[in-house]
């Protein structure tokens, strides 16, 4: 019974705004990253880090894959056309939720920000150059506003938003290369394709 | 024996004696009708609430030959005459339609306004110049509104009033100048539309024409009444009316200027202003309970041309708040060269209001609305900029989807797998029909590339900065079709290449090698 007079009053407290609101973390669908650090932060800035072709896309694509089927949005904010979406459905991504948006290079961090502070997403998946640490402090105001969970893919070796959970991929392995609150570190598996899709046919 | 030389007098033309303002009034009687589309034979009524009860504020000559007359209450005139079409009276709408007949004679003449609810007056002096004479110009006035589906009945005089009063009984004089106390003298006072107090005064006096008054002594009639007794004894003596002052046109009710005293220079007194005046676009769109679905605002600067910006709402709305968010998001990125000097706001689309309500509260949730905010996006990055993707039945990988429309609510999270039901790829199996594995990442266009090939399999990638080995190299997969198009189709060897990088795609056509995607 305290117990939920305390959670009653704590719920309390951060309606009349004296407590931020408790960071939850959601399920990626990714079995390792859920098992190592809980799933993504929300709301929260993820931040993974690879070249093209190393596997970052198909990283993120799982986890836009688990929140589609949470029956959630998922944007995907790119300035050069590169998704292809038919690829994004066979990896489990729900085309009717997923929302593509295509900005010119002048408005494309305003369009992240605006789709973080609308609420009206899951995930917000973006491959917009962050132009500077105010962008990044923007998008995590809005990301906390919206409760919404962003996710940078970038090809830069250094942080671009100061995000809570930072993953670098390459040749097709990942590491965690940070977490907010707990140590650093640890390989993390990519998911592997499925063996139809599976660009070498299932051989080595 | 002759006296001191006389001066000589030289008689000239009429139309070149110096005269003071000239006054044309046009008197609509069935305005309030004609508007609504409603002709003299048909028997209808227009009724407000007035005093309590429903009453006639308007009756077609129909009506009126039948005993209805204005000011009776709806029920009576029900039941005086069973087959009247009573017709709600709809003042704002009237009031923008007198606006609109304005706007339509201006080209006549820039100096005209309304006069009272039934009337428009014009200044003609410089008129004659372009018509001849001032019967022309009241030929073709009445001309002009007839075109429009008005009956007028139109009078000429020094004063507005006189002239209205002449047009209102039908008179339709072009009355000379200095004469407007002879043309108004036999008629009744009710003609100069005094208000009750006078009128009864007058009454009491024994006084019942315009020219009984106009024998009064100005002083004392300054004395009695005020300034009402001073105008119309004025208009009574027919001395000529105040010289014209330019009224500006009442704008739409869709619109609204706001105007501002010193130039705006900075964003927040711009928003400002704006947020002001969408308040009070709002009410006049909830008096003619309308909504906007696109809103305009025009800014006027000190120098250079003016700056328009438009936003369309998701929902129709006349909430300043969404509709202000609407115009602010559009005028963010914009840079303005000058300082804002005036703003024009107008509701460019309006639509009824169905009276549905949305939402609880008229004001932005945490959670957001969809609609609202692809409306925004789509507003401020172009329809082209935000889609959702559908699959299309194509061969060539960059058509094998299109974008579309956004579904205006998701459907349902399934889970299921869709089965296979066909007995050919049941009985096949389902090895040779699944879908072949596709890069994440697809480049438009493809972009060309050198590869070394040896028999025919990719085995290097040639870059600026050397031969890349390509480990591996899985293909090819033939693509081809289109070929009835005019272009005459496409025709690919596809291979999946695995570069220093991660695995790649790319294609060989017509000789030449290109980069088309990423297995990212």
């Amino acid at each position: 019974m305290s117990e939920v007079l305390d959670t009653l009053r704590a719920r309390i407290r951060t309606i009349e705004g004296h407590t931020p609101a408790p960071r939850a973390q959601v399920a990626s669908g990714q079995v390792a990253l859920d098992a190592r650090v809980g799933g993504l932060p929300c709301p929260g800035l993820v931040e993974v880090a690879g070249v093209l072709g190393s596997g970052g896309t198909r990283l993120v694509l799982g986890w836009a894959a688990a929140c589609t089927q949470r029956g959630e949005r998922v944007a995907w904010v790119e300035v050069e056309p590169a998704l292809h979406p038919p690829t994004a459905a066979s990896l489990g991504v729900s085309l009717p939720l997923l929302l593509v948006v295509r900005p010119d290079g002048e408005r494309a961090a305003w369009a992240v920000e605006e789709l973080l502070r609308s609420g009206c997403f899951g995930l917000v998946i973006t491959t917009v150059e962050v132009g500077g640490a105010l962008v990044g402090r923007r998008w995590e105001a809005a990301a906390r506003q919206g409760r919404s969970t962003l996710v940078l893919l970038t090809a830069c070796a250094a942080p671009q938003v100061p995000a809570e959970l930072r993953v670098q991929v390459a040749r097709g392995a990942g590491r965690i290369h940070r977490r907010r609150g707990a140590p650093a570190g640890g390989a993390l598996p990519l998911p592997a394709w499925r063996p139809e899709l599976d660009p070498w046919g299932g051989s080595a | 024996m002759s006296g001191p030389p006389q001066p000589r007098f030289e008689i000239l033309p009429f139309a070149a004696v110096a005269v003071g303002p000239r006054y044309l009034v046009a008197h609509l009687p069935a305005f309030a009708l004609e508007r609504c589309g409603w002709s003299a034979e048909e028997l209808v009524v227009l009724v407000a609430l007035q005093q309590s009860a429903l009453r006639v504020v308007a009756c077609s000559p129909a009506a009126v030959a039948a005993g209805l007359f204005v000011g009776m209450r709806a029920a009576e005139a029900r039941a005086r005459l069973p087959e009247v079409v009573v017709a709600p009276w709809d003042e704002v709408g009237e009031a923008a339609d007198r606006v609109e007949l304005v706007r339509a004679l201006e080209p006549l003449c820039d100096r005209i306004a309304a006069l009272g609810s039934s009337a428009l007056v014009l200044e003609i002096s410089a008129c004659t110049t372009w018509y001849g004479s001032e019967a022309e110009v009241a030929a073709r006035v009445r001309a002009r509104l007839g075109e429009l589906g008005h009956r007028a009945h139109v009078a000429v005089a020094d004063h507005p009033q006189a002239a209205r009063a002449l047009a209102c009984v039908g008179r339709e004089e072009v009355v000379a100048a200095g004469e407007g106390a002879w043309a108004l003298a036999a008629l009744p006072l009710e003609v100069l539309a005094p208000s009750e107090g006078f009128a009864e005064a007058l009454a009491t006096l024994g006084l019942r024409t315009v020219g009984q008054l106009a024998r009064l002594d100005a002083a004392s009639v300054a004395g009695r009444w005020g300034a009402e007794g001073v105008a119309l004894h004025r208009v009574a003596r027919g001395l000529p009316g105040p010289a014209w002052m330019a009224r500006p046109v009442p704008l739409p009710l869709e619109r609204v200027r706001i105007t501002v005293e010193e130039e705006l220079a900075d964003r927040e007194a711009v928003a400002l202003r704006l947020d002001q005046g969408l308040v009070r676009l709002r009410d006049q769109l909830a008096a003619r309970e309308l909504v906007a679905a696109v809103v305009e605002v025009r800014l006027e600067l000190a120098w250079g041309p003016s700056v328009i910006v438009r936003a369309r709402a998701a929902h129709p709305t006349r909430d300043p708040v969404t509709l202000g968010r609407l115009l602010r998001d559009r005028l963010t990125p914009l840079t303005l060269e000058a300082p804002v000097c005036g703003l024009l706001l107008h509701a460019h689309e309006v639509a009824p209001d169905d009276g549905g309500q949305r939402h609880l509260i008229e004001r932005r949730e945490g959670g957001g609305r969809w609609s609202e905010l692809v409306a925004r996006l789509s507003d401020v990055l172009g329809d082209d900029a935000v889609f959702q993707a559908q699959p299309a039945a194509a061969w060539q990988p960059e058509r094998t989807w299109v974008p579309r429309a956004i579904l205006a609510a998701p459907p349902p999270a399934s889970r299921a797998s869709p089965t296979i039901e066909d007995p050919v790829e049941l009985q096949e199996g389902a090895a040779w029909c699944a879908p072949r594995p596709r890069p994440t990442l697809l480049r438009s266009p493809p972009l060309p590339v050198n590869l070394r090939v040896v028999e025919g399999r990719p085995v290097a990638l040639l870059t600026r900065q050397g031969a890349a080995p390509i480990r591996r190299a899985r293909g090819p997969e033939l693509l081809s079709g289109g070929w009835w198009e005019a272009s005459g189709g496409f025709q690919r060897s596809y291979w999946v290449v695995e570069v220093p990088e991660g695995a790649a795609w790319v294609f060989e056509e017509g000789g030449a090698w290109f980069l088309h995607g990423w297995f990212d």
